[in-house]
């Protein structure tokens, strides 16, 4: 079993970074420390082939994307976490990696899902204007309703922990497969705030 | 006292998002929760972006070793939902006692559901209005008239951009991107192509041949032709990492108006002496 569940940081996409730089450049700038920022501006780039024509097609890729991760999933963690490599292809990256130490975690506790996790979706986050990154391409907040499911141990008790937040946000964001016509999920983290949730 | 789960845990900290802000691809140094522990609730918010920079600024003020000039001092265990809630809230009070001695701002950090509003609310199309983009030339060619039953070109020379200017008080460049382009062709005709087309000698073309933008108009008459341009932002604060807004921004890039008639009447109905520039001349 992991010692750290969650920390101060924990793993951030790239792009939060910059969020987190804009409000250290913020703090400096009232604070009068910041030299005159040297001309680092990137020369334009020619654009290429829009993955996206509309927010609504980034948002309806995504949203399938992660049905299809989450029905393979909830098959997986119902059956304890056994024929674990179905999930293979439909997550990649630290989505898989969290995936297969979860149903691993299932496997050698003798844990089984009772009932499923709904998802509701959903706001766009972002997504990436062309393919020039395969990384990262589409991000969504989206919401997890654990209202109708249970995590059992072999004895069948119940090892939820008590109080767990029954509606809780995620931050989910999807690269780009290799077949380059369709997404798959990438990372899914816990977000700060539940609005999403509050719809 | 309580035991520690981590003795450096501050220091450690620190050190990662020090690092990760000069390198970020150094960031990655917490696992994510599992499907397990997100399944079983014990996956949870940490307050993110805002909840970082502020451990930052104060884990420096403590040093990394985790003693202070309050004398040796607990640190944070690695799982708040490890302890009773009595334990946590001993914890927070003497976290906040500690700030309040060393005059920082504290917050209750992990447990709160609340995250700190300006940074975690994504930038909007409506934050960057200031920047405006260009939108290039467009054209049409033959310049100012048609023939009926042939091809009118019709192009946008809007490309990539990078508009500089402020957000969030900050220095900021946004660039943007051609996502489409729209032709509103006046006959009721219209097209969205993802390219902005070129002219005829650009492509490799003959004059009237059909382009990816161009209209074939079969009456006669004088239409207005709209171009606009939607393009996609990206924003950036340090020049280096951009990263891209929602939504598209539509602009109106060119209006045209212009003639169709049939060939006989546009090609021969006037001088080429008088007017050099003329159909066919």
């Amino acid at each position: 079993m992991r010692a750290v569940t969650y920390g101060f940081g924990m793993r951030s996409p790239v792009w939060r970074v910059g969020a987190a730089l804009a409000v250290l450049v913020a703090a400096l700038a009232v604070g009068g420390c910041v030299e005159d920022e040297p001309d680092t501006t990137p020369n334009p780039e020619p654009t290429s082939t829009p993955l996206f024509e509309s927010d609504e097609e980034a948002l309806a890729a995504a949203e399938e994307a992660y049905g299809r991760y989450q029905a393979v999933e909830a098959e997986i963690l119902a059956d304890g976490g056994t024929n674990s490599e179905r999930i293979e292809g439909l997550a990649v990256r630290d989505a898989l990696v969290a995936a297969e130490e979860g149903f691993a975690d299932y496997r050698a506790n003798g844990y089984r899902n009772i009932g499923a996790t709904k998802f509701e979706t959903v706001e766009l986050q972002h997504y990436s204007a062309s393919s020039e990154d395969s990384k990262d391409v589409v991000g969504l907040y989206i919401c997890l309703d654990f209202s109708s499911q249970d995590v059992v141990n072999a004895q069948s008790v119940s090892v939820v922990r008590p109080g767990r937040i029954v509606r809780q946000a995620f931050e989910v964001s999807f690269d780009l497969a290799q077949s380059g016509d369709e997404l798959v999920l990438a990372a899914r983290e816990p977000w700060g705030s539940n609005d999403v949730c509050a719809a | 006292m309580r035991r520690l789960k981590m003795v450096s845990l501050v220091g450690t900290i620190s050190a990662l998002l020090i690092v990760g802000l000069i390198a970020p691809s150094a960031w990655a140094g917490f696992p994510p929760c599992t499907n397990s522990e997100i399944e079983r609730g014990e996956c949870f918010t940490s307050g993110r972006i805002g909840g970082d920079s502020v451990e930052l600024g104060a884990s420096e003020s403590r040093g990394g070793g985790g003693s202070g000039p309050q004398g040796p001092r607990r640190e944070r265990p690695t799982l708040i939902s490890q302890m009773t809630d009595q334990e946590r809230a001993e914890y927070f009070a003497e976290e906040k006692a500690l700030a309040e001695q060393e005059g920082r701002d504290w917050r209750e950090p992990f447990w709160t559901s609340a995250p700190p509003a300006a940074p975690t609310a994504p930038i909007t199309l409506a934050d960057i209005a200031s920047f405006r983009p260009a939108v290039g030339t467009a054209g049409m060619e033959p310049n100012g008239w048609m023939v009926t039953g042939l091809d009118t070109n019709f192009f946008s020379a809007a490309t990539t951009h990078v508009v500089d200017g402020e957000l969030l008080g900050a220095p900021a460049a946004v660039r943007f991107t051609p996502r489409s382009f729209t032709f509103d062709y006046g006959d009721g005709g219209s097209a969205r192509t993802a390219t902005g087309g070129g002219s005829w000698a650009s492509l490799g073309l003959a004059e009237f041949d059909p382009t990816p933008t161009s209209h074939v108009y079969t009456t006669s008459g004088t239409f207005t032709i709209d171009i606009s341009v939607a393009f996609g932002a990206e924003y950036t604060l340090d020049g280096q990492n951009w990263t891209a807004i929602a939504g598209t921004l539509s602009v109106p890039a060119a209006r045209f108006t212009a003639s169709a008639g049939d060939a006989t009447t546009v090609l021969v109905a006037r001088d080429c002496r008088a007017d050099p520039r003329g159909p066919g001349c």
